[in-house]
């Protein structure tokens, strides 16, 4: 029967909890570091108009300080590694107190250093069994047994043979029987805790890991690919199709499963406040399909948002609001695949539209120029009228600064956000070209794997550069800035989409796709932001493909078309030498341990087989002789033949 | 005869199956499976056998048991053997054409699956008879019929448990094969145990731990001086030290560092113009086949010799062959080790000290090691169909050519990669491996490489994964 040790236990528990700890403080430590001094540019806060200076504000308070830790996860590490850290060092004292576990130790017991010099041990060890001396110490069993150790310790120090003894074995008598426990609590095998042990184990086991399991399944299996729920992309199936309108989307991103708990409208209050949001954003919004409360809620604070009506906003709903924002950028592009899977190019295009608009806080009948900082409607209009007019934000920014229009009532220093907001906005060159890659030609035939490589320049980066954020100071986080490039057929067919993420000046995306049969063919190239709007670009690419027949045969290299005849290695080795071979056959059966049969069985067959294969070979030579074709490889297997002879 | 395998039909319904999933298996739900399967074989590997009487003898599979995944004394005593002999059987039997399937049809499918587990049915009851007849556990007459049945039962039992986990596995279930599965958790299981075993061996000089990790803080704690005590941790001989510890982490490092190193050929298809293909030759080219050849035949001959001691210990060519002896008694665990002839020369030196002591021994090993590694490596290539003649020919029949290579044939460009990566990659695992038995890493190096080169595929498969889905998208 294994002992348990009690003292053991402690060590054990020491290391375990050291283990946990050390990592756990670390990373506490860290938390607190970014919470504390992470700088503005890692957290997106950056302020380049001071139309962002708002945006910058809020996500500084948001996203920085103590405040940011108060999430249940590092609440609850945080009071483990605090409780942790308290029985280390409870434990750590006890053990302290314990002393050492059963060790013997002569430097130790004659209270010297350890390696003490012989003159310095004789000296301890007289004055010690001076001290505990039987005769000086009469009736005291403790002075006695100290008196037997003190002598132990001086014998193991200076005795050759014991010193050999205690070195090797750890005591001065020689080799001692081997005691063997384990470092776990004595109670867990008391006979009296039997049954409360056993319990405990038995829901652990069986009700509590399974459960632990079985939830954290559940859990992850709710969420699809891109951390998106399965829910979410089942509504998105049932209401997007080819004929879905941009002015719809909102209503389909508000019905997502993410924000089916949240947006849950409980009170009358809350009811009310929709109405009167509702009221407001109604001239903007289509009329709804949906009337369940969720979705209306949802659809009416997005509405909100893209009017730019926000200020109605109380704070709980300002919140929602903000939530459904943070999750919009994914769930629009779950919504982007689910359009993939449809194949609906269209439906594809309104929804990285929708996205603009999300991003740039902006509708459908808005002018372009409401993205510019502190632009609205009015200067949008003068904007237009103006000379030189510029209906959209492109012609806007190819106006020099002097002469833009509808800057008139700015001050100097809105202006001047004006004209670094034009160099913010993106200036993109597109260049498309259709080719297959191959070494030998550059048609395209019927069933070739043909590749539209799009380069995407951004001209308003500098060379070496990377481009920034995205300039919306409506969209309450900071973006990336990406393109979406769209190849699709001229019946609406998607052929590819895909969103280039690279901040690089210069990006090449390759779309690889079948040729079609012989024909010529037209395709659409799209190439849209993920969060401007009026930066869309588009374009045509044409593809001529020829008939596969007209491709040359393919060629068998005539060392190839040998192959068959060239021996295995093994064939070679066991006309040289057959012992090898038997040996080896060994070696490769040997995997288990036995089987003496089949390794035999195995021989005789690789032999069998041999001959059949040698005969083989004869025979085609024999032919190949009498049809006297290609002398070349015939001389080769002759050589072979000699040599293997 | 050829049809032989139709006499099974009759009992095809009473064979137990794992049927196959009907659609394919999320990721998260198959590595769900694999680590249920990996808790069995677990329980199962930690549970003594009842009615066995503890074995006294010396450990005479102790080499076998890193390649089998095996547990002495307990359900895993088979450990994967049946695995491995059943299929080999199998191999061997449709190679042979003693059974003659047309893998294609379906019912001829569906039979030799069928045949198979028959067959390792068999083996396995074969198996663990023959180990209760040859007295592993005791002899008969001492531990009676009873207990004798109840063990063959147990084994028995364990053994189809295992082959259910695997055909489970890899009916797409699972990740990987089980065999290479129960392989890597036997020997990761062994490292952690080495590390944290909470086990205590008082041997007179006061409580030491078996765990490294748990010693080096027990001592830093209960020394005095706190330099020696690291010292000790470092550098204690009788149980698992820190040196080791690290050693076995650094021959970790090593190993994955080296099974990314590849040449990227590229192929093109000539039927889909475009479409072209890496096609990486890794330096580790045999992946852990040269280590688990060597060891099986090491192993052989560690057997064959050993029972040639016992039989005659003083005739001189067996002596020759290997001396034998069992291990110093204070040791914690006893088994036999070859002290002479050849099987010393062949077997790894147990520590850095012994080495210093025979450093013939130490080369001599050294190049055994290399050289039979890098002679498998190549071999295997011709066994399992990787040969650069296999390659050429099935590239030459699925029209796939080396991209920019248009006149020269593709087996002369194979050939210039696939030899030497098949040789030098058997000698760097060999390398490998020398390399970790002299640094006394735990698990032993063959453990521990296999251990590495399998998870690195189960990597492989799990980034293949992602890729493909990664793909899926583009292509739609």
């Amino acid at each position: 029967m294994l002992q348990y040790d009690d003292s053991a236990f402690y060590f054990v528990a020491l290391s375990f909890i050291t283990l946990y700890i050390v990592p756990s403080w670390y990373s506490i430590i860290s938390k607190v570091n970014v919470a504390l001094f992470s700088t503005d540019e890692d957290i997106g806060a950056i302020s380049r108009t001071s139309a962002e200076k708002q945006k910058a504000v809020e996500l500084k308070k948001s996203s920085k300080g103590l405040k940011t830790l108060n999430s249940t996860g590092f609440i609850v590490n945080f009071v483990l590694t605090l409780l942790c850290s308290a029985i280390f060092l409870w434990l750590y004292f006890s053990v302290q107190s314990n002393g050492e576990v059963n060790s013997f130790d002569p430097f130790n017991i004659l209270q010297i250093d350890t390696g003490a010099e012989l003159k310095e041990i004789k000296k301890a060890y007289k004055k010690m069994s001076l001290k505990f001396h039987p005769d000086k110490n009469p009736n005291n069993p403790q002075a006695e047994a100290t008196f037997m150790m003190v002598a132990k310790a001086y014998e193991a120090l200076t005795n050759p043979v014991a010193k050999e003894n205690w070195e090797k074995y750890g005591n001065p008598d020689g080799k001692q029987s081997l005691a063997v426990s384990i470092g776990l609590p004595e109670f867990l095998l008391n006979v009296d805790n039997r049954n409360l042990v056993l319990l405990t184990y038995l829901v652990v086991m069986v009700v509590v890991v399974p459960c632990a399991v079985w939830s954290y399944y559940s859990n992850s299996s709710k969420f699809g690919e891109k951390d998106v729920m399965y829910d979410s992309y089942a509504w998105y199936h049932h209401n997007l199709n080819e004929h879905t309108l941009t002015k719809s989307l909102p209503e389909v991103l508000a019905g997502s499963a993410e924000f089916r708990e949240r947006n849950l409208t409980k009170s009358q209050a809350d009811k009310d406040e929709i109405g009167r949001i509702l009221a407001r954003v109604k001239s903007h919004m289509q009329k709804p399909s949906y009337n369940h409360p969720v979705v209306l809620k949802g659809n009416v604070l997005l509405h909100a948002h893209l009017a730019r009506e926000t200020d109605v906003l109380s704070q709980s709903t300002g919140e929602d609001l903000r939530y459904m924002l943070r999750y919009s950028s994914s769930l629009i592009d779950a919504m982007i695949s689910v359009c993939k899977h449809q194949e609906s190019l269209k439906a594809a295009l309104n929804c990285i539209k929708f996205g603009q608009y999300v991003a740039q806080g902006m509708w459908i009948k808005d002018s372009e120029l409401l993205q510019l900082p502190h632009f609205t409607e009015k200067e949008a209009g003068h904007a237009a009228k103006g000379k030189p007019s510029a209906k959209t934000i492109k012609e806007y920014m190819a106006i020099p600064n002097e002469s833009k229009k509808g800057l008139k009532e700015f001050t100097d220093e809105q202006k001047e956000d004006i004209f670094k907001c034009c160099d913010i906005l993106p200036n993109l060159a597109v260049e498309s070209k259709v080719y297959v890659d191959d070494d030998e030609d550059d048609n395209v035939y019927e069933g070739d794997l043909c590749t539209v490589a799009v380069t995407l320049t951004r001209k308003n980066v500098a060379e070496g550069e990377k481009a920034g954020l995205v300039h919306a100071p409506r969209f309450p986080f900071p973006r990336r800035e990406a393109w979406w490039v769209a190849l699709g057929t001229k019946e609406g067919k998607i052929i590819s989409i895909d969103k280039v993420t690279s901040a690089e000046r210069v990006v090449v995306h390759k779309i690889k796709f079948l040729a079609p049969r012989a024909g010529h063919y037209e395709f659409d190239l799209y190439v849209l932001s993920n969060a401007y709007v009026g930066f869309d670009h588009e374009e045509s690419v044409e593809l001529t493909t020829q008939d596969a027949s007209a491709l040359p045969e393919y060629k068998v290299h005539p060392d190839d078309a040998e192959l068959d005849d060239e021996p295995t290695l093994f064939e070679e080795m066991m006309n040289a030498n057959i012992e090898a071979d038997s040996d080896s056959d060994e070696e490769d059966d040997s995997d288990e341990d036995d089987d003496d049969e089949s390794e035999e069985d195995g021989i005789r067959e690789l032999t069998e087989e041999d001959l059949k294969k040698r005969e083989l070979q004869k025979a085609r030579k024999k032919a190949a002789a009498a049809a006297g074709d290609d002398s070349d490889s015939d001389d080769d297997s002759d050589v072979e033949e000699v040599h293997a002879d | 005869m050829s049809k032989a395998i139709h006499l099974l039909r009759p009992i095809i319904p009473i064979i137990p199956e794992v049927e196959k999933p009907t659609s394919s298996i999320p990721f998260r739900e198959r590595v769900l499976w694999t680590t249920c399967a990996l808790l069995i074989y677990m329980v199962c590997s930690n549970l003594p056998l009842y009615g066995a009487q503890r074995a006294r003898s010396s450990d005479p599979f102790y080499w076998m048991r890193v390649v089998l995944a095996s547990n002495r004394g307990t359900l895993m005593e088979l450990g994967v053997s049946p695995l491995v002999t059943t299929g080999m059987v199998m191999q061997l039997l449709a190679g042979a054409r003693v059974i003659d399937v047309n893998l294609d049809a379906r019912e001829d499918r569906v039979l030799f699956m069928a045949a198979q587990k028959v067959v390792g049915l068999l083996v396995t009851l074969t198996m663990a008879g023959a180990y209760v007849l040859s007295g592993t556990y005791g002899d008969i007459s001492s531990i009676g019929l009873g207990n004798a049945i109840l063990i063959v039962a147990q084994l028995t039992t364990a053994g189809w448990v295992l082959l259910m986990l695997d055909e489970m596995l890899q009916r797409g279930y699972g990740l990987g094969s089980g065999i290479s599965l129960f392989i890597a958790s036997h020997v990761s299981e062994t490292i952690v145990w080495k590390a944290f075993s909470p086990v205590t061996i008082n041997t007179g000089r006061g409580t030491e731990f078996e765990g490294a990790f748990l010693a080096f803080f027990h001592l830093l704690f209960v020394r005095r001086n706190k330099l020696q005590a690291i010292g000790e941790a470092l550098l204690r001989q009788n149980l698992p030290n820190l040196t080791s510890l690290m050693a076995t982490f650094l021959i970790f490092m090593a190993c994955i560092y080296m099974v990314g190193w590849r040449v990227n050929l590229t192929v093109k298809l000539q039927k889909a113009r475009g479409l072209e293909r890496p096609y990486p030759i890794k330096l580790f080219y045999t992946s852990n086949m040269p280590i688990i050849l060597q060891t099986a035949f090491v192993s052989n001959i560690f057997f064959v010799s050993q029972m040639l001691y016992k039989q005659s210990p003083s005739s001189p060519f067996i002596k020759l062959f290997g001396e034998w002896a069992v291990t110093s008694p204070d040791s914690a665990a006893q088994y036999s080790v070859p002290v002479g002839g050849l099987a010393y020369y062949i077997s790894p030196p147990a520590t850095f000290s012994v080495l210093l002591h025979d450093p013939f021994h130490a080369l001599f090993y050294l190049l055994f090691t290399l050289t039979a590694c890098a002679v498998f490596g190549r071999m295997w290539t011709e066994v399992s169909g990787t040969s650069v003649r296999d390659v050429a020919r099935q590239m030459r029949d699925n029209q796939v050519v080396m991209k920019g290579h248009r006149d020269t044939a593709t087996a002369k460009i194979l050939s210039r990669y696939i030899p030497i990566a098949a040789a030098l990659g058997g000698i760097c695992i060999g390398l490998l491996t020398v390399l970790a038995d002299y640094s006394g890493a735990i698990g032993s190096g063959t453990g521990i490489l296999l251990t590495v080169t399998i998870i690195y595929d189960f990597y492989e498969a799990y980034a293949r994964e992602f890729t493909n889905v990664a793909n899926g998208m583009t292509q739609m």
